[in-house]
């Protein structure tokens, strides 16, 4: 459920919007660097110019989360979980750590170059450089017992954005991110649903009994207007 | 008599135009539906910041869609386009489940307005390519149509980057738009 803004709580969240552009990397787009991104997507973590951001949009929610900067609103927690991401730099070291390798495409304004980039990089997550030390990994858990006694804001902030969850788990690198993927996971009830390639949420099945079924094929059964019954 | 002739011809060969207006929160897939339905093309869009229109005509109807930008600051803008609308197409968008409670509070301001209360109510279940995503049963389930009064409405998945759902969608449009516009 959305709560409704007042005017001042919205220009205050509008300051604290325009105060993340300061972070190291957000004064330029998280993908194609053009200058003052207008869009982020709250569930990454980075700034975005129109274009990437309609990129983003349309890998679906389960990859990012766009927003427009002057156009939605924003409440607190997707601002707080923006700030803790630390900016495009910071994701971008993670996400992309040897830009050389991976070059953008040399013809910026061809989508179709654009979009495969954007997916490589986001959704196959194939820039990331797979290097995990076990102990690594212990240090993190320590920080994150610690950082889950902040108490309540960290945990609304894991539920808003249950999308990190399948970045997160893998990257383990940075400890806000770890929290917030740990917290997710504590949701069982949303980890299907962005893991959906792994298996399908067990009560899925019983609403469509054949998993790869044609939706367009038995919708007739499934929905009819009450008038249908009624005059047919 | 005559009358009654020149009715019939029109039924027959004349075309019905329709005023369609397609609203639903950011990012639901309606500029891509439109697009899709006039140039039969899946083109990449950028959010949509005023509105787009474009007409399309499929079996005598000429459907007139009106497709405005659904960001959060911008949706008081759509009562400005409610006049005279015969059949609102409201897009959701499947896959993004934590939001339909967000989109059913905006269905519910569209159709309780005065200007929309004759208007059929088309509902896209949009993005059923995406994996995970609401089927139509649950998508009407959740936005709990089961309870209007005095709607005529229908739920209908889609996948507007194929097309697939979509002229079924127009379709069921231009069946029931006699049912109130005789």
């Amino acid at each position: 459920m959305r709560e409704k803004q007042s005017k001042a709580t919205q220009a205050k969240h509008e300051r604290m919007l325009n105060d993340l552009f300061k972070l190291p990397g957000n004064e330029k787009c998280a993908d194609c660097t053009a200058k003052n991104p207008r869009w982020a997507s709250y569930s990454l973590g980075v700034f975005l110019c129109i274009r990437c951001g309609s990129l983003h949009r349309k890998m679906g929610t389960h990859i990012s989360k766009v927003k427009s900067v002057s156009m939605d609103r924003w409440t607190l927690q997707e601002i707080q979980l923006m700030k803790k991401l630390g900016g495009n730099s910071v994701i971008n070291n993670m996400i992309n750590s040897n830009p050389q390798k991976h070059p953008l495409p040399i013809a910026l304004d061809d989508d179709h170059a654009m979009e495969r980039y954007i997916r490589d990089k986001w959704e196959k997550k194939s820039f990331k450089e797979k290097v995990i030390s076990i102990s690594s990994i212990k240090q993190e858990e320590n920080s994150i017992t610690s950082l889950q006694q902040l108490g309540e804001s960290t945990t609304s902030i894991g539920t808003d954005a249950p999308s990190l969850s399948s970045t997160t788990s893998s990257i383990l690198s940075s400890p806000t991110m770890q929290l917030a993927g740990r917290v997710t996971m504590d949701n069982t009830g949303l980890k299907n649903t962005y893991n959906p390639f792994l298996s399908l949420p067990s009560s899925f099945t019983t609403v469509a009994p054949v998993s790869n079924n044609n939706p367009f094929l038995q919708q007739q059964q499934l929905v009819q207007s009450p008038f249908d019954i009624n005059y047919n | 008599m005559g009358a009654n002739v020149s009715k019939a011809l029109s039924k027959i060969f004349g075309t019905k135009e329709m005023r369609i207006l397609m609203l639903g929160l950011d990012a639901a897939g309606k500029t891509t539906i439109l697009y899709k339905l006039k140039l039969n093309q899946s083109v990449t869009t950028i959010p949509t910041v005023g509105f787009n229109v474009e007409s399309v005509t499929y079996k005598n109807v000429k459907f007139n869609v009106w497709d405005v930008g659904g960001q959060d600051k911008i949706r008081n803008l759509w009562r400005h386009y409610y006049t005279g609308t015969q059949g609102l197409i409201f897009v959701i968008d499947c896959q993004d489940k934590n939001r339909i409670e967000e989109a059913r509070q905006e269905l519910y301001r569209i159709i309780s307005d005065r200007e929309m209360k004759d208007c059929l109510l088309l509902i896209f279940a949009n993005k059923q390519d995406l994996p995970g995503s609401f089927t139509p049963a649950e998508v009407t389930d959740i936005l709990g149509l089961a309870k209007l009064r005095e709607r005529i409405w229908y739920v209908h998945p889609s996948c507007a980057t194929t097309g697939d759902g979509l002229f079924e969608g127009l379709n069921w449009l231009s069946q029931n738009v006699k049912a109130i516009y005789k």
